[in-house]
């Protein structure tokens, strides 16, 4: 573990890099010295309220991006497998349906979305959960039957929607450019008490690697533990999803990524992708706000990432096999 | 130390897949379970650690019963290991900590990581902490799986096959083992394969066919081409030498 201490370092100080560099770049041009200027209390209001938003925007896109790949982590253990997204089980169509009803429906006020996404995403996650508790396969099974009905209602809602077309759409691809308070406050609750139950339980997720009855033969409630870890997963990403739209991939590679860098121990894997996401989103935010006029949604950018990233684990995985 | 199980029966999705299974452990001995794939060696096994729940029947450990419904109990009890495992990348000292699951809150502590040491000693594997678990042999992955269960610290060990796909010298490895632990007043219910490995390890067998022991008692008690044929449904030679008992299977019934 002691080795391991120089990387963690390394993620630390690139979360702090990418923190500062969020709340410096953006499309007016006030920067990083404006931003000093600040710091020893000589600005005007107008730089004031332009840091005050790319604050906000930054604390939203760290904490999206803990929950998302705290709760990835967690999966990819609990399934052991590499593959498994904390939106398998229905929470980001969920999320789709409940705001683009909420849109639709002329609550379009930012704490009514959210609680909208909010509700709909744990009522999918519950539904998929009851369906398919009796084995991890019926689990999976029901998670992407009901992302196929769910993004069929969502398609239909769009199809009806109008003027509010933009409105829905936007919010679907998902980005931060929305941020306020209240939304960070709302996911400043859910990451925080997300992320402290998947520590708390990093150890018995290692139990489940070597098997279930592995798992239970030193003691581990696999039932117990599953529900704990899909109904935190099904919260971690309601909150995120609720407040920044469906951001893809990010559940994945994060995880994944520091697997192939600090190994499958959850102890340690947990706390690196949590940091490793604090450096990767609000820099992929960035790259969302400058590299167009306007600002390209943030789940394109990752999606356009994610994609080729997960090809090249299914080629490596093929690779592993063939031996 | 004393394992009594008495009529039990277990029932999966309406059958009946143990019958009136009676044995008895005792400390210090290695009883063996013999017998043919899906005769219910292994489902005697995980009825007993509490993963299948008796329809009838009572289990009980020095005396007491034994209220099987809670894993987190049982693994303070009884050490089991499974048959199957699934691949992992932990390190070798981290899957040996796993036994310590049972005593664990949040993190191992500092006398978690010594009994854990302690087992991989005792297994001869401590040069082997940093590795991956992934990378070793079939053997060595089956002597971390022991130094897991030892450093569980129970008194009694059910065993699902701890030989199978090993070569023959990891085989009795692996059973001196689990012989060298015994003697030091544990006991061990083991789930077999191979007859003779069985005979000249095993304090007593118990020959399991169709949910039911048939047979039970010390190997130069019970083995013969009558038994075997019985249980295994193949006829085989039985040769003696110095008290060891060999049985060559020769063609099937």
């Amino acid at each position: 573990m002691l080795s391991k201490r120089p990387m963690f370092l390394m993620l630390g100080i690139g979360g702090i890099v990418s923190f500062v560099l969020s709340v410096s770049i953006g499309s007016s041009d006030v920067g990083l010295w404006e931003l000093m200027k600040i710091l020893s209390g000589d600005y005007g209001t107008n730089i004031e309220s332009i840091f005050d938003y790319r604050l906000r925007r930054t604390i939203l896109a760290t904490l999206v991006g803990v929950s998302l790949s705290s709760s990835g982590c967690a999966m990819q253990s609990l399934f052991r497998n590499p593959l498994a997204d904390p939106y398998i089980l229905g929470v980001s169509s969920g999320a789709s349906v409940g705001a683009a009803v909420a849109i639709l429906t002329g609550h379009g006020t930012s704490p009514e979305i959210i609680a909208a996404a909010f509700i709909s995403s744990l009522m999918a996650v519950y539904a998929v959960y009851s369906l398919g508790k009796k084995s991890t396969y019926f689990l999976l099974l029901a998670g992407i039957a009901m992302a196929t009905f769910l993004s069929g209602v969502t398609s239909f809602l769009i199809y009806i929607s109008g003027e509010s077309l933009r409105q829905v759409l936007f919010w679907i691809m998902g980005g931060f450019w929305t941020a306020n308070w209240t939304k960070v406050k709302v996911v400043l609750v859910t990451a925080v008490m997300g992320t402290a139950v998947m520590i708390f339980n990093s150890w018995k997720l290692n139990a489940i690697l070597l098997g279930d009855e592995h798992a239970m033969s030193v003691g581990v409630d696999v039932k117990k533990l599953r529900r704990v870890i899909i109904s935190t997963t099904a919260f971690l990403t309601a909150g995120a999803v609720s407040v920044s739209g469906v951001i893809g991939f990010v559940g994945i590679i994060i995880p994944h990524t520091a697997r192939l860098v600090f190994g499958e121990d959850n102890r340690i894997l947990i706390p690196a992708s949590i940091l490793l996401s604090a450096a990767f989103m609000p820099a992929v935010d960035v790259v969302a706000r400058v590299s167009a006029p306007g600002e390209i949604p943030v789940g394109i950018i990752t999606s356009l990432l994610g994609a080729p990233f997960f090809i090249y684990l299914l080629r490596r995985k093929r690779y592993e096999a063939q031996g | 130390m004393r394992l009594r199980v008495e009529d039990v029966e277990v029932e999966l999705n309406s059958r009946r897949i143990l019958k009136g299974v009676t044995l008895e452990v005792r400390k210090g001995e290695i009883v063996a379970l013999l017998g043919p794939n899906g005769s219910g060696k292994s489902t005697i096994l995980r009825t007993i650690f509490g993963i299948l729940k008796p329809v009838r029947g009572v289990i009980y450990l020095n005396g007491d019963v034994l209220n099987s419904t809670d894993v987190e109990d049982a693994a303070k009890i009884m050490g089991y290991l499974p048959q199957e495992h699934s691949e992992t990348n932990l390190s070798v000292a981290d899957v040996v900590l796993l036994g310590r699951t049972p005593y664990i809150s949040i993190n191992p502590e500092k006398e978690d990581y010594r009994i854990a040491w302690e087992a991989l000693k005792l297994v001869g594997m401590e040069e082997f902490a940093e590795r991956k678990f992934s990378e070793l042999s079939g053997g060595e992955k089956q002597k971390v799986m022991l130094a897991r269960i030892f450093c569980q610290e129970t008194d009694f060990m059910l065993l699902d096959e701890p030989t199978a796909h090993l070569d023959i010298k990891s085989q009795i490895e692996v059973l001196e083992m689990i012989k060298r632990i015994t003697e030091r007043g544990k006991a061990a219910l083991v789930a077999m394969h191979d007859i003779n490995l069985a005979l000249n390890f095993c304090d007593r067998v118990l020959m399991v066919k169709n949910g039911k022991i048939i047979h039970a008692g010390k190997p130069g008690e019970i083995i013969s081409q009558e038994t075997i044929r019985d249980v295994f449904g193949v006829k085989a030679e039985i040769l003696k030498d110095n008290g060891r008992i060999f049985v060559v299977p020769v063609g099937i019934e």
